[in-house]
């Protein structure tokens, strides 16, 4: 199952600086304001999610579909 | 796919051919998606057969292409035979090769599994020394290069398109100016893009700087922008690169696509209206080659869409030609005229010009589709029967487009049967 983490937490907080440098893992989706690319957060601020839609977005299984 | 990827995947499959032979075994593919197809129709043509496509989305059980059906990947042990490690092998063309290959693995598969292409530079799915260093490297390389840009055109604001789609681009470029005023961004734009046709779509709509650079290259300028968040910079895309995540909303919710980039990439406003490109705009040389109102022009071919058949395009050359139509097929590189029709080989900012004079356009729905949405003529786009992504939408879904009749393809269908369901 997909993990949902914030991105300051342990243990991401630690492999945090490795996020930003390349895909280690196809295992994270992380929810950053960032000015330099998209994110999910702009759906709500645009009023087509709200934020529990949004929650639910990130931590779709899509193995759960099996 | 663009031709340098599918020359990449015919050299890897030839080399692995000659590694290991792939006659006589079972061959699986792992995830049904264009790239996939494509590497059937070559694997056809070295004369081999696909025993099954593997995939996860339940939407897709049960499709069949060229004779090779679409299986839970669950079927592997079944399928792969009595020695699956020397009797089989599973080829992967999609990027997300890391967790296929565990799936395969935690379900018992001992067979070996390829990655058949490497589509994506960002991802290595390890933290060790290695990787981290060669990462590193990667990403200072990235920040050499935006240093030079930033010699080149002094201080600028950097918008990153990292795919060569000209839809994306095109529906980008129609928000930009928009998203630039709302960001308050008064430097100079410059856009870095991986390939000239794309500098074609953004000269459309205003007289920007561009910069073109070889993929690997725009990729890790694309990483020094995220590593260092240069608030100068923006990537301007709804997928790509990883630390976008704007497609987990289409698990839950049906976004077209013009609201993903209006909304999702930008942040605009719902009701925010796009720009149309006036600019860049010229008249075709060779217009009286064209009988007006009286012409149709094909697009048949888009390289990462799946194929209609080509009895469908034939046959509506034959029903246009019957009726006193002119017929003419879009055509780029090596791509060949439709039978029955000329070619045509006409700079994107001249197509509108050619469109309103031929009267007609029908074509396959790609990125041609968006670049000439304000043509005024009869606009016809086809959708083949396919899912968007790894979502349960389907294609037709998100690419629809205003202006244009989108018509699905459905289950056997004919030009008979779709031309019925054209609105003339």
């Amino acid at each position: 199952m997909k993990s949902f983490r914030y991105l300051d937490s342990e243990p991401f907080r630690s492999e945090n600086k490795f996020y930003h440098l390349y895909e280690y893992s196809d295992d994270i989706c992380a929810l950053e304001d960032s000015p330099v690319y998209p994110g999910l957060m702009n759906y709500v601020k645009t009023g087509l999610l709200t934020e529990d839609e949004v929650k639910k977005a990130v931590e779709y299984d899509k193995n759960s579909e099996m | 796919m663009d031709k340098k990827l599918f020359f990449e995947m015919e050299n890897n499959l030839n080399i692995l051919d000659e590694e290991i032979g792939l006659s006589g075994k079972r061959i699986f593919l792992f995830g049904h998606c264009s790239a996939t197809l494509e590497l059937i129709d070559l694997l056809i043509e070295k004369g081999l057969s696909v025993t099954a496509i593997l995939d996860n989305s339940d939407s897709k059980l049960g499709i069949v292409y060229k004779g090779t059906e679409v299986v839970k990947p669950e079927r592997i042990m079944e399928l792969s035979g009595a020695d699956p490690e020397n009797e089989s092998i599973v080829l992967i063309t999609s990027r997300f090769y890391a967790s296929m290959q565990k799936q395969l693995r935690c379900l018992g598969y001992i067979g070996p599994i390829r990655k058949i292409i490497d589509f994506n530079t960002y991802a290595d799915y390890s933290l060790s020394e290695d990787t981290i260093k060669r990462m590193t490297a990667r990403e200072k390389h990235g920040e050499e290069l935006t240093t030079e840009l930033i010699k080149m055109h002094g201080h600028v604001f950097k918008v990153f398109c990292p795919f060569d789609a000209l839809g994306d681009v095109y529906i980008m470029m129609s928000y930009w100016e928009s998203f630039a005023r709302m960001r308050g961004i008064t430097n100079t734009p410059v856009f870095c893009v991986p390939s000239r046709v794309l500098s074609e779509v953004i000269g459309m709509f205003g007289n920007y700087s561009v910069e073109i650079y070889e993929q690997k290259e725009l990729d890790a300028m694309i990483q020094a922008a995220i590593y260092t968040q240069d608030k100068d910079s923006f990537i301007a895309h709804q997928d790509r690169p990883y630390v976008i995540n704007l497609h987990r909303a289409l698990y839950i919710k049906k976004i077209p696509l013009e609201l993903i980039y209006r909304c999702g990439v930008f942040g605009l406003p719902i009701d925010t209206v796009p720009s149309t490109p006036e600019y860049g705009l010229r008249e075709y040389n060779h217009l009286n080659r064209i009988p007006e109102g009286k012409s149709v022009v094909f697009s048949p071919y888009a390289k990462s869409v799946t194929a209609i058949d080509e009895s469908i395009w034939n046959d509506a050359v034959v029903f246009f030609s019957g009726n006193g139509y002119k017929c003419f097929t879009n055509v780029a590189g090596y791509e060949m005229p439709l039978p029955g029709t000329e070619a045509l080989d006409v700079p994107l900012p001249e197509m509108i010009s050619v469109l309103e004079k031929a009267g007609t356009f029908i074509g396959i729905r790609s990125g041609l589709c968006d670049v000439v949405r304000t043509a005024k003529c009869n606009k016809i786009a086809l959708y083949p029967d396919y899912n968007y992504s790894d979502t349960k939408w389907k294609a037709i879904d998100i690419y629809s487009i205003e202006g244009f009749q989108n018509i699905e393809l459905e289950g056997e269908d004919t030009w008979d049967k779709i031309e019925k369901r054209i609105k003339w």
